[in-house]
């Protein structure tokens, strides 16, 4: 482990720490960049192809017109509430652990967003018409229809993206003035701009600390209708098995968990690949557990709730939906899910020794997120699957193009974040320093 | 300025009746023979999907003929009934979509403009009668089938979804002739594809406004009910239940 | 620019003190030699939170916050409601305007105003401090707090206050002459 002195001392080490990543790259970082890239290629071909030939490459067919671009969008803006969740909520309560955890977790908001929106535009029949969606006074006289939910998606999504991006954005002046001031090249005029003149007199840190603080609470607001919508694109809608009142808070809570353990993940990659041992530390990952573990057993909660209604209810639109998870059609990854995405984080993360093992929780991490992504379409192929008039029944698995853009839009996804640690650290310099100063005058106090 | 805007499109100057178009469907008349079908891929320029889209379910019917088998071999019975769209009064595919491809006309049809669509498909998930269909790969017609499309009937492209319009370039036909001679369409004036081909007649289309059509008569019959009728859709197509059991 | 000539030869005396030290006591020294508060700056690598130079920053933050987010509901009226009744076609039932739908789009849409002004405001606020003279100090980057006090006409105090400043524990204090471009802006 990195040894921690304390005071002026450390302040340098942290500048040095903190900033190698952006100034030393390694054939190994330029070998993962261009199998990411070769990945992304794939799915930009596969995207071309469906655009050029048509909808048809997926699986879809009536009745169920939506499939796994949407089931990746809802998983998507999932792990996009990692960021808001982390930063804003314990930003909120003042957790002091935050602070190493905060950026690399904003950042990963911000990426996943971006994927979002692909898998948008993947979905739609006529992507070269997208822009029918965008409310502007146009030729066709025509304003979209704020009643549709995909609008209040939309809606969100832009308040979302363009909050987190501001989000994200505020805490990093300060380091954009340090590495104004630190790195040479073609960043440092960029560096310029992004500081806005930046130079930490007390004026200015009141102001942006004001500013984080306002904004602070609104962006956990704007997080949680976020996925509340996302929840309601299905629950208001009349197909069994989605008209469900539960949908909004259990989509948050759900999205909290993906992101929650999306974190956990890329905390514990961040952290071997750039030896951040002395940062990103076990008392981390241990609060990041206990966080996973109340979300594990919230979500589980509300699962329950939703299938016993169901069951016990025993309304045969809804029942035809619940036995084809159970037992029929869709049951091995439905057992495959609730064992990801409840049994083993709850077998595991009880172990106070288990949540102290990054490598074990960063595993879970994963396996959540493998676990939340079936999830994703579990919850939109059965219940589409599963008209009322049962002559429509149907089944749907993902075409090989549908894998193929969902891999190299995940592909993509790692691309953006490891380009985006080129730019910027991935923990909060200022944030650290002002961490460790707080903790050295409470230890003498 | 509402009506305005709405009628905007009717062509005609003359004074406007209002209709309220609707269908009757007698389930003891249907013999199952899909000639409605038929006649609806004819009228409508309803894209051919070929023997491997059709296995995949990708088959574009506008009306279909579900069967529903009840008993055991060799008891067994089927039942069919015809769906087809139900141009509900309160429609659950209108207000999802977000662009206004789908809306609610003023003589109650359940209108889909092709061209505003960009094809979320978010209709064709809340139709409780999966009565919509997607357009997957754009249209094709060996030659010479391309010549025989119907020119009142715009061929849709690939990407937008598409449904039964009640004939609606027949209707249209139908109320101008009605307008020029300025009288109101009568009962019979218009049919549309399937209903004009069914051989028993099974399919009764007509004038919910006029109290003397077939249709306002039969939908008060002790057999009339709606599909799905518990979803509160109200369906312009009402069932007649069989007779026979 | 509010550069005057007589003010070019202007002295500014920098200390440079470890983070750990509490300045609050030192602010209060140099004020007792009579320095104003609007003569010295503070800076550093992380907010120290309990310095007050000038009293506390009076900046309504909030209330621009307040003010962006009621024009965010006018918009989001704008867009649910208003556009709905520009062009009035029926959907299924649902009225032309929905109070839910309204609600929905107007809690976006203050969201995202409130938060956009919140930005714009500090960010405008924040270019306004640029004081270039202060902006590169290289050793805050590296740790040390700088405090910098600007002697105006009194430059005989010079020496008197880098003495005051190095007794506080400054590790590091300097008398600069700062050039024409410098702007007395900031706090």
């Amino acid at each position: 482990m990195t040894k921690r002195p304390v005071g002026w001392e450390e302040i340098p080490v942290i500048n040095r720490n903190l900033l190698s990543p952006l100034q030393t790259t390694t054939w190994r970082y330029f070998l993962w960049v261009g199998v990411l890239g070769c990945f992304v290629a794939a799915g930009a071909g596969a995207w071309t192809y469906q655009i050029q030939t048509g909808i048809g490459q997926t699986d879809l067919h009536p009745p169920i017109f939506w499939g796994s671009y949407i089931g990746s969008f809802v998983f998507w803006i999932g792990v996009s509430h990692s960021g808001t969740f982390i930063s804003g909520v314990l930003r909120l309560t003042n957790a002091e652990w935050r602070r190493p955890v905060t950026r690399m977790a904003e950042l990963m908001t911000i990426v996943a967003l971006i994927v979002t929106a692909l898998f948008v535009f993947y979905h739609l029949g006529r992507v070269w018409r997208f822009y029918y969606l965008i409310p502007y006074p146009n030729q066709r006289e025509l304003w979209p229809n704020f009643r549709s939910p995909l609008m209040w998606d939309a809606t969100a999504i832009f308040t979302y993206a363009t909050a987190s991006t501001i989000y994200i954005y505020l805490p990093l002046i300060p380091d954009f003035a340090l590495m104004r001031d630190r790195i040479q090249g073609w960043r440092k005029p960029i560096y310029r701009w992004l500081a806005v003149g930046w130079h930490g007199s007390q004026a200015q840190w009141q102001t942006l600390e004001t500013a984080i603080r306002i904004i602070t609470p609104l962006i956990v607001m704007v997080m949680i209708s976020v996925h509340s919508i996302v929840g309601w694109d299905f629950g208001v809608s009349l197909v069994p098995g989605w008209h469900s009142t539960i949908f909004a808070p259990y989509f948050v809570v759900g999205a909290v968990h993906s992101g929650l353990g999306m974190a956990v993940a890329g905390l514990y990659i961040l952290r071997q690949t750039y030896r951040l041992d002395g940062y990103i530390q076990e008392k981390h990952f241990e609060k990041l557990a206990q966080l996973l573990m109340v979300t594990t057993l919230v979500l589980a909660y509300l699962y329950f709730a939703e299938q016993l209604t169901v069951w016990y209810g025993n309304v045969p639109d809804h029942m035809a939906v619940q036995n084809s998870l159970l037992t029929e059609m869709y049951a091995v990854p439905f057992w495959v899910m609730v064992g990801c995405i409840y049994l083993l984080p709850l077998l595991t993360l009880v172990w106070p020794r288990f949540r102290r093992w990054p490598f074990g929780l960063m595993v879970i991490g994963l396996i959540i997120n493998v676990g939340m992504y079936i999830e994703r379409m579990l919850i939109i192929v059965p219940s589409l699957g599963h008209p009322r008039l049962s002559f429509q029944w149907s089944e749907y698995f993902p075409s090989l193009i549908e894998f193929t853009i969902m891999i190299g839009t995940l592909a993509f996804a790692l691309l953006l974040y490891s380009l985006a640690l080129k730019f910027v650290p991935a923990i909060s310099i200022w944030e650290e320093k002002a961490g460790r100063i707080h903790e050295y005058k409470t230890r003498e106090e | 300025m509402s009506q305005d805007n709405q009628e905007a499109h009717e062509p005609s100057k003359q004074p406007t009746w209002s209709y309220k178009w609707e269908m009757v469907v007698d389930l003891d008349r249907c013999s199952g023979c899909e000639a409605c079908v038929v006649a609806c891929h004819a009228e409508n320029n309803i894209r051919i999907s070929g023997e491997e889209e059709a296995a995949q379910g990708r088959a574009i019917n506008w009306i279909r003929i579900e069967r529903y088998w009840e008993g055991e071999y060799p008891n067994v019975k089927v039942k069919f009934l015809p769906v087809m769209c139900q141009h509900c009064d309160e429609a659950p595919c209108e207000p999802v979509c977000p662009v206004y491809a789908s809306y609610h006309t003023p003589e109650g049809l359940n209108a889909q403009v092709y061209n505003r669509c960009v094809g979320v498909r978010y209709c064709g998930n809340n139709c409780p009668y999966v009565a919509r269909q997607f357009n997957w790969f754009d249209p094709h017609w060996e030659e010479p089938l391309a010549e025989q499309l119907n020119p009142d009937v715009s061929v849709r492209s690939g990407g937008v979804m598409e449904k039964c319009t009640f004939c609606v370039q027949r209707i249209r036909r139908g109320k101008e002739t009605a307008a020029k001679e300025g009288r109101r369409v009568r009962d019979g004036d218009i049919t549309p594809a399937c209903v004009q081909s069914c051989p028993t007649s099974a399919l009764i289309f007509g004038d919910r406004n006029d109290p003397d059509s077939r249709v306002s008569h039969l939908k008060k019959s002790e057999r009339g009910f709606h599909l799905l009728e518990s979803l509160g859709t109200h369906p312009s197509v009402t069932y007649l239940r069989r007779l026979s059991e | 620019m509010n550069t005057r000539p007589e003010r070019n030869d202007e002295q500014v005396v920098v200390g440079l003190f470890d983070p750990t030290i509490p300045l609050s006591p030192v602010l209060d020294q140099l004020r007792c030699e009579g320095i104003p508060d609007y003569r010295m700056t503070v800076i550093s690598p992380f907010p120290l939170g309990n310095i007050l130079i000038n009293g506390p920053v009076r900046f309504p933050l909030h209330r621009i916050t307040i003010i962006s987010g009621l024009f965010g509901i006018g918009i989001g009226v704008c867009l649910s409601a208003g556009t709905a009744l520009l062009y009035p076609l029926a959907t299924g039932g649902k009225p032309i305007v929905s109070i839910p739908v309204v609600g929905i789009i107007s809690f976006e849409t203050m969201m995202l105003m409130a938060i956009i002004g919140t930005f714009m405001a500090m960010m405008i606020r924040i270019g306004f401090m640029q004081q270039s003279d202060l902006s590169h100090f290289p050793r805050t980057v590296e740790g040390a707090v700088g405090l910098s006090i600007h002697l105006g006409d009194e430059t005989a105090k010079a020496q008197a206050i880098s003495s005051l400043l190095q007794k506080a524990g400054a590790a590091d204090v300097e008398i600069r002459t700062v050039g024409s471009h410098f702007r007395n802006g900031g706090t």
